[in-house]
């Protein structure tokens, strides 16, 4: 909204049917990166996420929900019912002026609503549209609905997490939602950067599933190339020892250690002082120290539980030793090398107030950006939208706002 | 150097020199590469990319073109070796860098300054160049000489004491990664967006961009929601999270499924699945949100249910329904699932070894400019002769002296 010097997308507008996660994700990263991102919700079908129970005390309600504002910031939001014929002819005025459109619907939405790829192009002949689904737009099983966790499932993700011994385990938190966002953005910034040079826009069709198993290549073909299907394997990688997460002093309180090299194996044994199991010639090699592992662990659990998890990390760091605290949520936000790197960015909302939202996890220089504003509420921007970009007038807003096809 | 009768990528055109080893540099490159950017790979004379040793190889063979990982990893590039630190190498790499839009630079910060390819020096010497650095914990901030792995990775991004999700209620047992390689993967992916924003940035401002990608935070912004879930609620983010979804046991596995709380009529759809049992007759099942103590018992009911069931055939009907449902699948079976084969998503790529092997492809089709594998991943050195002679006009007897300094 600001009129700066230009932005990397600058002159970009996206019209972002999306919604949950993978949609929203992506679209907020191209607002940050200075799109102008119109983010179209029905009124009486809001965005599912601001119902999700993330709500500071008294703050409950559609504007209020944690788990919607870190993933629309910079964008602009509106209330339009695209079901109703009015409503529709607005979203397609919008995509007329769009350089992007991007959805998340289940497969077939679009379509049914009027909106499918093949109408927007007549509407907007270099129009870019992204279209993620669970499944994909073309296959048997197109029509599938599915939500993230259940990706983990069906890509095999779930089949090869978990302590060893054991069939499967379940990522914590959100994984091929967020994954997929991302990837949407490469997508779209890929086709952008086509259509620069060549004046023609294109459908890019995405999978979830597909976007997790792409993840996981030497699985995969250790399996295609090799018959082998991989189960799950703690934390173990095959290869190295101690190459896992020890138990320190606290409660939730544990460290990662990956010793990978000999020369690692020296710097961890000078680390800790050289402690006489470090001489037991079980441990000499990488090999032997794979195969007793155990063993080996037991022992790296005994120093470990002597120390928090931050002054291990600290003594091993110090001697060039791979280590790191598992962190929660809480001690992430805490952590003083994110903080001074500024993933989390402070905006400032209309109903929460100063909140923080994940910045782009990356840092670029000189610029000019990103740029981030709070996520709308859901009303917010329905007048500026209508009046400034669509150029109604105030007579035929307030009709369309009687008759419910905006709010 | 690519065939004229093939359909253009998005980024043809788009010249990139990659200098990065492992996963998620080379990752990174990888993308751009499938989807049309000329991208250079080089490699250290002699050892060449140490992804070349990781496990698993073609038939569990052992040889430098034979790794899947790095056979999948550095797919559609060109691969030349060259000593970047030494003098006359790195005359060479600057000819190449003068005629590239991006560098790629991998590796610990203190080695990429060693090398002499930190920001200062390449932009001093290449206005204009997109640097993209993927680092282990970044180029600034107080941990960015801290060694990284995949798992310090995984655990520094909060995923790591969440997982395994299930284990709610045991706190004493340790936290995992997940399978694979995720953390590094994410970080190629988020680094080869960053690489694309800065280049429209140089379209905006005329100038060069230092892009500085961790292995850290790319997919520690995946916990965002807990993130929220801390600084609006005061929940830390321990173990116990899955979104909504619940495993349910089959006969032969399990099947996963997510009643979203605000979609009452998956909620129904799954009642009638069941044959709207005489048990959910009562307020308490008019919607998932109302279950309130009768959780427990609903999901009793519901594994005793599907327990008559094989989880493909569950899951079948339950879709027919619109109920959210996916099996749990191992690796075999989701490749060899019909969806996934009938999309073409896993296909044979040929790896430098001379066998080909099915891989996954892309993780988006693009309807004008298709996706594909353009070269199999460069046996090392493969194209020394068409990139320095060919592309900088090196003499025969300037690459003989190079190739006898060791060099190239």
């Amino acid at each position: 909204m600001s009129d700066g010097e230009p932005l990397p997308l600058s002159g970009v507008t996206v019209a972002d049917f999306s919604w949950v996660l993978a949609g929203p994700r992506c679209t907020s990263w191209l607002g940050a990166m200075g799109a102008r991102v119109i983010k179209i919700e029905g009124p009486k079908r809001p965005d599912q996420y601001r119902s999700v129970a993330v709500f500071e005390a008294g703050k409950a309600g559609i504007d209020g929900s944690g788990a919607f504002h870190p993933l629309n910031h910079t964008k602009l939001g509106c209330a339009i019912d695209f079901g109703h014929p009015k409503g529709l002819a607005l979203a397609k005025r919008i995509v007329a002026i769009s350089d992007v459109v991007v959805e998340n619907f289940s497969h077939g939405v679009m379509e049914r609503a009027g909106l499918g790829y093949e109408e927007l192009r007549q509407l907007k002949p270099d129009v870019i549209m992204v279209s993620s689904s669970a499944m994909g737009k073309s296959g048997p099983d197109k029509h599938h609905v599915a939500y993230g966790t259940l990706i983990h499932a069906f890509a095999g993700l779930n089949s090869v997490t978990g302590y060893e011994g054991e069939s499967a385990g379940t990522v914590g938190g959100t994984f091929a939602d967020p994954l997929t966002g991302t990837t949407m953005v490469l997508a779209v910034l890929a086709a952008l950067w086509r259509r620069r040079r060549t004046g023609r826009g294109q459908l890019i069709d995405l999978s979830m599933v597909e976007a997790t198993m792409m993840q996981l290549p030497e699985l995969v073909m250790d399996y295609t190339a090799n018959g082998r299907v991989a189960a799950p394997r703690g934390n173990d990688d095959g290869i190295a020892a101690p190459n896992d997460c020890y138990p320190c002093r606290g409660e939730h309180d544990w460290v990662a250690i990956s010793v990978r090299s000999q020369e690692e194996w020296e710097a961890f044994c000078g680390a800790l002082g050289r402690p006489a199991w470090c001489a037991d010639p079980r441990f000499a090699d990488q090999q032997s120290r794979f195969e007793h592992r155990e063993a080996l662990n037991r022992h790296v659990s005994e120093w470990t539980r002597t120390l928090s998890a931050a002054a291990a990390t600290e003594l091993l760091q110090a001697a060039g030793v791979a280590a790191g605290p598992s962190y929660s949520a809480a001690q992430l936000y805490a952590d003083p090398h994110y903080n001074a790197r500024g993933l989390f960015v402070e905006v400032e909302h209309p109903v929460v107030g100063r909140k923080p939202v994940m910045g782009l996890p990356y840092r670029l220089a000189p610029g000019p950006g990103p740029r981030y504003w709070a996520a709308p509420t859901l009303r917010q921007h329905t007048d500026l939208v209508l009046r400034d970009i669509l150029e109604l007038d105030e007579a035929e807003i307030a009709s369309l706002r009687e008759e419910g096809v905006v709010a | 150097m690519t065939d004229a009768e093939e359909p253009e990528g998005a980024l043809e055109g788009l010249k990139v020199v990659e200098i990065a080893e492992g996963i998620s540099g080379p990752y990174c490159g990888k993308l751009l590469a499938d989807l049309g950017a000329e991208v250079i790979k080089v490699e250290r004379p002699g050892a060449g990319d140490a992804s070349r040793g990781f496990a698993p190889f073609y038939h569990d063979e052992p040889s430098p073109d034979a790794g899947l990982l790095f056979g999948f990893l550095n797919t559609s590039k060109l691969g030349v070796t060259l000593d970047v630190a030494a003098p006359p190498g790195r005359e060479i790499l600057h000819r190449l860098l003068a005629e590239a839009d991006v560098v790629l630079v991998g590796g610990r910060p203190a080695a990429i300054e060693r090398a002499g390819l930190d920001y200062a020096s390449l932009s001093e010497a290449h206005a204009g160049l997109v640097c993209t650095y993927v680092t282990p914990f970044g180029l600034t901030g107080p941990h960015a000489g801290w060694q990284g792995s995949e798992l310090v990775a995984f655990q520094a991004s909060g995923l790591g004491i969440m997982t395994p999700a299930e284990r709610r209620g045991s706190p004493e047992m340790r936290p995992l990664k997940a399978g694979g390689h995720q953390a590094l993967m994410v970080a190629g992916l988020t680094a080869a967006v960053a690489t694309m924003h800065a280049l429209f940035a140089r379209e905006a401002s005329g100038d060069g961009q230092c892009v500085d990608v961790s292995e850290v935070e790319p997919l520690t912004s995946h916990q965002f929601l807990n993130l929220a879930r801390w600084t609006y609620t005061g929940d830390p983010g321990y173990r116990g999270y899955t979104e909504g979804s619940g495993r349910i046991w089959c006969r032969d596995g399990a099947v996963f499924m997510l009643l979203f709380a605000g979609q009452e009529h998956q909620w129904q759809a799954f009642l009638d699945l069941m044959g709207n049992p005489e048990w959910a007759q009562g307020p308490e099942y008019r919607s998932r949100a109302s279950l309130g103590e009768k959780t427990e018992e609903f999901w009793a009911r519901v594994h005793e249910w599907a327990g008559g069931y094989g989880k493909q055939e569950l899951y079948r009907e339950a879709q027919g329904r619109r109920v959210p449902m996916f099996p749990e699948n191992s690796i075999a079976e989701a490749v060899e699932s019909e969806q996934v084969r009938a999309r073409g998503f896993v296909q044979e790529i040929p790896l430098a070894c001379g066998a080909s092997v099915r891989a996954p492809t892309a993780p988006y089709q693009f309807s004008e400019t298709p996706v594909r594998v353009r070269r199999v991943a460069p046996s090392l050195g493969r194209d020394n002769d068409a990139v320095f002679r060919g592309r900088l006009g090196l003499t025969a007897e300037e690459l003989r002296r190079a190739r006898e300094a060791g060099v190239v």
